[in-house]
């Protein structure tokens, strides 16, 4: 079945070729949006958006890119648009709150040290400019190809080449001020 | 880095998920009532003439009184003609009935 027949089936209503579809997407895209967001929780519920968007909207896929291009760029777009809300929001929370939404991130299959550092290297990720932010993500995280990034990014391989050395470049710069060369 | 960022790389997603999934597609297609996006843009550009008049209102009414003092009114040429030409027509209101018999 090609992709279009896959998206056909899908805006159909044919819940076991959307099930196929999910489960092998599911790793990928959930990743995509930890790796942006950083919060288990928060990407859980980005992933059911970015599904559902996926179901209602199939009809809409014409087959000019791959059918996992095309969801790869409507994970990211909702991964910008819930950042962009959140950023907003913050303005109007108590410091309380935001307390306790730091607390929810939680890693039990990791020991104090790294969890430090997963921390850090998060915030570092954060401080990336957004589509150097992006192209690490779609490669460390999903462990993407860079020509695929590229068609989802719209861009050249090369200059996705460029946006994740610069991106690794600076967090190796801002780590090794604190951790040495440990991470 | 590396070991880092394969640590920290997620490797399960939770089981309920595609379940999650389709009780909001369910949800979705039962629930909803249908909103056309235009409107909201609407409501969006009302929402933004209000705070803009309501901010015009507030720079007005900090940015100095426009409205023409009785001084300014008596200095003007085009008022001191018109007293000219009808100073009695003008005045005239003001004066009580028997006042103006008796002239």
């Amino acid at each position: 079945m090609d992709d279009i027949q896959i998206a056909q089936e899908i805006s159909k209503g044919n819940q076991r070729v959307f099930e196929d579809f999910f489960n092998s997407h599911k790793l990928k895209v959930m990743n995509l949006c930890y790796g942006m967001v950083h919060d288990r929780d928060v990407a859980e519920d980005l992933v059911q958006d970015i599904f559902v968007e996926i179901y209602s909207s199939a009809h809409k896929f014409q087959g000019k890119s791959r059918l996992s291009t095309w969801l790869y760029r409507i994970a990211i777009n909702k991964t910008i648009n819930y950042l962009r809300k959140e950023k907003y929001r913050k303005f109007f929370v108590s410091v309380d709150d935001n307390k306790h939404s730091l607390q929810t991130d939680f890693r039990a299959d990791l020991n104090l040290e790294e969890q430090e550092k997963v921390k850090h290297m998060h915030k570092i990720i954060d401080s990336l400019p957004s589509k150097q932010k992006q192209a690490l993500v779609l490669f460390i995280y999903d462990e993407l190809p860079q020509k695929e990034i590229a068609e989802i990014m719209n861009s050249s391989v090369a200059s996705v080449e460029v946006l994740v050395h610069r991106a690794k470049q600076k967090i190796k710069e801002k780590t090794k001020n604190i951790y040495g060369n440990i991470i | 880095m590396e070991t880092l960022f394969n640590k920290d790389r997620l490797t399960e997603v939770n089981p309920y998920l595609f379940q999650k999934i389709q009780n909001r597609i369910h949800q979705k297609e039962n629930g909803s009532v249908a909103i056309p996006i235009w409107s909201l843009n609407v409501l969006r550009l009302s929402l933004a003439c209000l705070v803009l008049l309501f901010g015009l209102n507030i720079f007005n009414s900090f940015g100095g009184d426009t409205t023409p003092t009785n001084q300014d009114i008596s200095e003007n040429s085009s008022y001191n003609q018109f007293v000219k030409d009808y100073h009695f027509d003008a005045l005239s209101s003001l004066y009580p009935i028997e006042l103006l018999n008796e002239e």
